[in-house]
């Protein structure tokens, strides 16, 4: 039986293993939507990141909720977390296309003329003076981040949108701790070369 | 000396340290200037990035059409959840009567009787079952369920199978047919 009974704003209030356990055992609608909206930005951003276009972004991002959707009852066990779960499937799914498309060694997104991710970023953040200048950040940032080897970048994405730990990492990527943590260094010694030649650039332009 | 620098830098960096190795990092900083400095450009430029990381919302459609294939799932699953009720409740019965049947049997089978018993009664001796007697000292049931034992030429004890000892009861009558010593008096009930 399908419930919608509970006001959605309640929902919001509910964690997530409960969400999940009455999406699974009473088939509720609103739990799902309240598990989908919580997480959808981060695991979007994260695809959306590392393939760098809209169109396939879309693509892996529903790919992955279906099989979110249809294997929940087989493969989910309840014992960990509920989105440490969905976020091995859409690095799954995501490593997968990009091996499918030879892009995951090659891509450069500086060549690339359809990585647009920092165009993405909402325009609603830039309805302010002080608006525009983050949004300006953001996209600067994420231009940055996008020159960034797929591996490191994919630290970088796994680190900040699902906070998760090195181990977790290690093991969602395959390699060791001291691999994702050496790629965690170098991908913010990199980051930090960026900003210092983008600050070296924009006092060169003042002047 | 820092023993492994760069890793602990970047566990430093990112709060993964506990505090023993947290304290090491600390007082290598304070004595080599390098290793302050190679932190605070690590952890400005992470503090940057955390800041600074944008979230990007799928589209609307896109979280549309999951909703909609969730709704499409549940809706399937309702449809099975009656068949696999039936299945299961069907499957149950047979269970449970496959277990009656054979603890009825495995009864049966230990007692040799499906009456009920009635402790109050006692059974009486019987002079000739009509049915066919067996050969003689082998135990026989006769058709009201009286087991029957016999011995070779005198005779024979009948009586419900009981086990209880308390059932037992001495021969009051004493004739040559039944002596005590040539035969086995039980008593019981049926």
């Amino acid at each position: 039986m399908i419930k919608n009974s509970i006001p959605t704003t309640n929902y919001t209030q509910i964690d997530d293993d409960r969400l999940v356990k009455m999406f699974r055992r009473d088939n509720d609608q609103v739990a799902f939507r309240t598990l989908l909206e919580r997480h959808q930005s981060k695991i979007y951003s994260y695809i959306y990141s590392m393939v760098g276009s809209g169109d396939v972004a879309n693509d892996i991002f529903q790919d992955t909720f279906t099989k979110v959707i249809t294997k929940m009852d087989d493969t989910y066990n309840e014992q960990g977390k509920w989105i440490a779960w969905v976020m091995r499937i859409a690095h799954n799914a995501t490593i997968d296309y990009l091996r499918k498309q030879k892009r995951f060694v090659d891509v450069n997104a500086k060549d690339d003329p359809d990585f647009d991710f920092y165009e993405r970023i909402p325009d609603t953040e830039i309805s302010a003076q002080e608006g525009m200048e983050q949004g300006e950040s953001h996209k600067s940032l994420m231009k940055h981040v996008a020159s960034l080897p797929p591996e490191q970048r994919e630290v970088v994405m796994l680190r900040h949108y699902y906070e998760m730990s090195f181990k977790e990492i290690a093991d969602l990527t395959g390699v060791s701790i001291n691999t994702a943590l050496g790629r965690m260094r170098y991908a913010l010694i990199n980051l930090r070369k960026m900003f210092e030649q983008e600050n070296a650039n924009e006092i060169n332009v003042t002047e | 000396m820092l023993p492994n620098k760069d890793e602990l830098i970047i566990r430093y960096v990112m709060d993964e340290l506990d505090p023993s190795e947290k304290m090491l990092v600390e007082s290598a900083m304070a004595e080599d200037e390098n290793i302050l400095i190679e932190v605070e450009a690590l952890r400005s430029t992470f503090k940057r990035c955390v800041e600074n990381m944008p979230g990007v919302s799928a589209p609307p459609d896109v979280l549309d059409t999951v909703v909609s294939k969730a709704q499409e799932f549940s809706a399937a699953n309702r449809k099975q959840a009656p068949v696999r009720y039936l299945v299961f409740r069907r499957i149950s019965y047979a269970a449970a009567a496959t277990v009656l049947l054979s603890a009825g049997f495995s009864w049966y089978a230990s007692t040799g009787t499906s009456d009920v018993l009635n402790q109050t009664e006692t059974v009486e001796l019987m002079a000739s079952p009509t049915e066919v007697q067996p050969a003689a000292n082998t135990p026989w049931i006769d058709h009201q369920n009286i087991l029957h034992i016999n011995t070779a030429g005198f005779g024979s004890v009948a009586t419900t199978p009981d086990s209880t000892p308390t059932r037992l009861r001495p021969i009051e009558e004493v004739t040559a047919g039944n002596r005590p010593a040539r035969q086995l008096h039980l008593t019981g009930t049926q």
